[in-house]
């Protein structure tokens, strides 16, 4: 296996490889496929709608604030979410409406409503007086808390202050609900005008990771120290393990205090960390029992 | 369709157990593309990157795109993850190394508030090789890696997020051929949700793209896609026989008169054109050449 490495200037420029057709082939290996959404919002003149598609990343789970790009040629939703106040509403598309999302990236005239092209329906929101698309199962209604011009984009922070979701969806097991939606933009392909085309896909697999006893019953923020104490608590270490390893890291905390550093203690905890972190419990105990009687 | 609505208080309180949400806010939220953000927190290099420097921490985050050109990402992390925050300041380097679905264990590995000092390369086994365009290495099991620098820095909701620009890049050669269904079946992983155990254990889950579906294109849109005016869409239109030139005239003069009356928002003309220019482009959009030739002699 090799590594074939590009510039930031190389990969706009669209790298081809010899014998590679496609010119779009390795450049979107370079972009990864990101969720999509349908963003709704209110022309302050006309008071009219405007529906356009984008795609959206999450920010914080609380509370809940979604990141949007806006690209600066997006003139109508660009201009609509400049003040910070603005409400929005951030729906997200099934695979059942590709078109339509499809038609609210058409460049069509300002106060031409996209969502009454797509033959959308408007979904009351109860928060803001900005309404969803009750095609979507997720309708979030967003109020504008951060705007910052950045470079080809208005960058864009929103914070969910009320949502809804199709029943049906709220109900359905996950595998079920992620094939369905969102939908990410995922690259583009090119037509006989030297033209893109776009290509939407949607989640397929849901894959459990390994989790306790590979990191905390919790999770991964609570520490190592609450890690040690679960793996005690499970039986896969013992009392007098569990107890070095915690002495270990005590040491370690007070060292890092006092601004020092122990390259042997160091590496002690990392290697009895990792071998949990890879379940080996029997290499675990005999290197923790090693270490100790070293002292 | 019955719908399910939630306030802000709702949304807050379905967010509130530590480590896990209540299914309803993962469903609410969508699956996040992830990445491992390697940074160093200290600025001594210790020459060819080994998995020892415990100066490198990896961490698994979400990532979010902003600007294509130049190339530009977001990444968020928690202003309680110190380790992290430490190491992030503006002009300094990262990387961002796309997960594929053989690294899982690696992610929930990088996912954990390891120490100071404690590397998570070492716990993860990660395999770590000298970057070209940063000092701060990229991860050889990754696809591909993001060499990038912090532009910007944004604290928000308790939450550090840094803009980052990548400078460049790198890719595992076996990849590049690959047909795209492929590719996203692989790489990159979307963090899908916590899931609560009966045990009391949280289960971290993550998913991968499958099924492709094509948007339309030309007619349905300008030739060289969304990109293009609605004057070039409709020019396009008339180049390739879709509308005449009579038709392709009185569109552009039903375009330029909207322009004209747009913020004369009282005005009955400016609804009878926003009622034609819609219904003209709702006819194009599904393909109905007969009707829209009969919709355009009509309305003459």
């Amino acid at each position: 296996m090799g590594r074939l490495f590009y510039s930031a200037d190389e990969l706009l420029r669209r790298p081809v490889f010899p014998g590679m057709h496609d010119p779009t082939q390795l450049y979107f290996h370079f972009r990864p496929a990101r969720p999509a959404n349908l963003l709704v919002t209110r022309d302050p003149i006309s008071d009219e709608l405007n529906l356009s598609a984008g795609t959206y990343g999450l920010l914080s789970e609380k509370p809940y604030t979604i990141c949007l790009h806006i690209a600066k040629h997006s003139y109508d939703s660009a201009r609509n979410i400049q003040a910070l106040g603005s409400p929005c509403v951030v729906a997200l598309p099934g695979r059942d409406i590709v078109q339509e999302t499809w038609f609210a990236s058409l460049p069509i005239p300002r106060g031409i409503f996209e969502g009454d092209i797509g033959e959308l329906t408007l979904l009351p929101s109860r928060v803001i007086d900005v309404p969803g698309i009750a095609e979507c199962p997720v309708n979030l209604e967003c109020c504008v808390e951060f705007v910052k011009d950045w470079h080809t984009h208005y960058v864009v922070f929103t914070k969910v202050v009320g949502a809804s979701i199709d029943e049906k969806m709220a109900v359905s097991d996950r595998l079920d609900v992620i094939r369905c939606f969102p939908v990410y933009e995922v690259d583009d392909q090119t037509n006989e005008f030297g033209g893109a085309i776009e290509r939407l896909g949607v989640n397929g697999e849901l894959l459990a990771c390994p989790f306790f006893p590979v990191g905390p019953r919790d999770g991964g923020r609570v520490g190592s120290s609450a890690w040690i104490d679960d793996l005690k608590e499970a039986g896969y270490l013992g009392t007098g393990a569990a107890t070095t390893l915690s002495d270990w890291l005590k040491m370690w905390e007070r060292l890092l205090q006092a601004g020092k550093t122990d390259e042997s203690l160091r590496r002690r905890i990392t290697r009895a960390l990792e071998l949990a972190a890879w379940e080996q419990w029997h290499d675990l105990h005999d290197h923790v029992t090693r270490e100790h009687s070293c002292g | 369709m019955a719908r399910r609505f939630f306030t802000e208080a709702n949304l807050e309180e379905m967010a509130s157990t530590v480590g896990v949400m209540q299914p309803l806010m993962y469903t609410l939220r969508g699956p996040m593309p992830q990445a491992f953000l390697v940074i160093r927190t200290s600025s001594v290099s210790v020459g060819a990157p080994t998995a020892a420097d415990p100066n490198v921490v990896v961490r698994t985050v979400t990532l979010t795109p902003l600007s294509w050109n130049p190339y530009t990402m977001a990444v968020t992390v928690s202003l309680e993850d110190e380790k992290v925050v430490c190491g992030l300041c503006a002009g300094t380097e990262c990387v961002l190394g796309l997960p594929s679905r053989d690294l899982l264990r690696q992610l929930t590995i990088c996912e954990q508030w390891l120490p100071k000092g404690i590397s998570e390369v070492e716990l993860a086994r990660l395999k770590i090789y000298k970057s070209l365009y940063v000092g701060v290495p990229s991860i050889g099991e990754c696809p591909v890696n993001f060499e990038c620098i912090v532009d910007h820095l944004e604290e928000y909701h308790g939450h550090l997020v840094a803009f980052v620009r990548v400078v460049g890049a790198s890719i595992n050669d076996e990849l590049i051929f690959l047909q795209r269904d492929e590719i996203v079946s692989r790489y990159p992983t979307n963090q899908a949700d916590r899931v609560l155990c009966e045990d009391g254990t949280v289960r971290p889950r993550v998913s991968l793209l499958s099924d492709l579906m094509a948007c339309p294109t030309f007619p349905v849109a300008p030739k060289q896609g969304w990109y293009a005016t609605f004057d070039i869409w409709m020019r396009d239109l008339a180049s390739e026989g879709y509308l005449n030139s009579d038709e392709h005239g009185q569109v552009a003069r039903w375009s330029a008169r909207w322009e004209e009356v747009f913020a004369d928002t009282g005005a009955p003309e400016r609804a009878q054109l926003r009622d034609k220019l819609t219904h003209l482009i709702r006819l194009i959009a599904n393909r109905q050449w007969v009707q829209l030739h009969a919709f355009l002699e009509n309305v003459r």
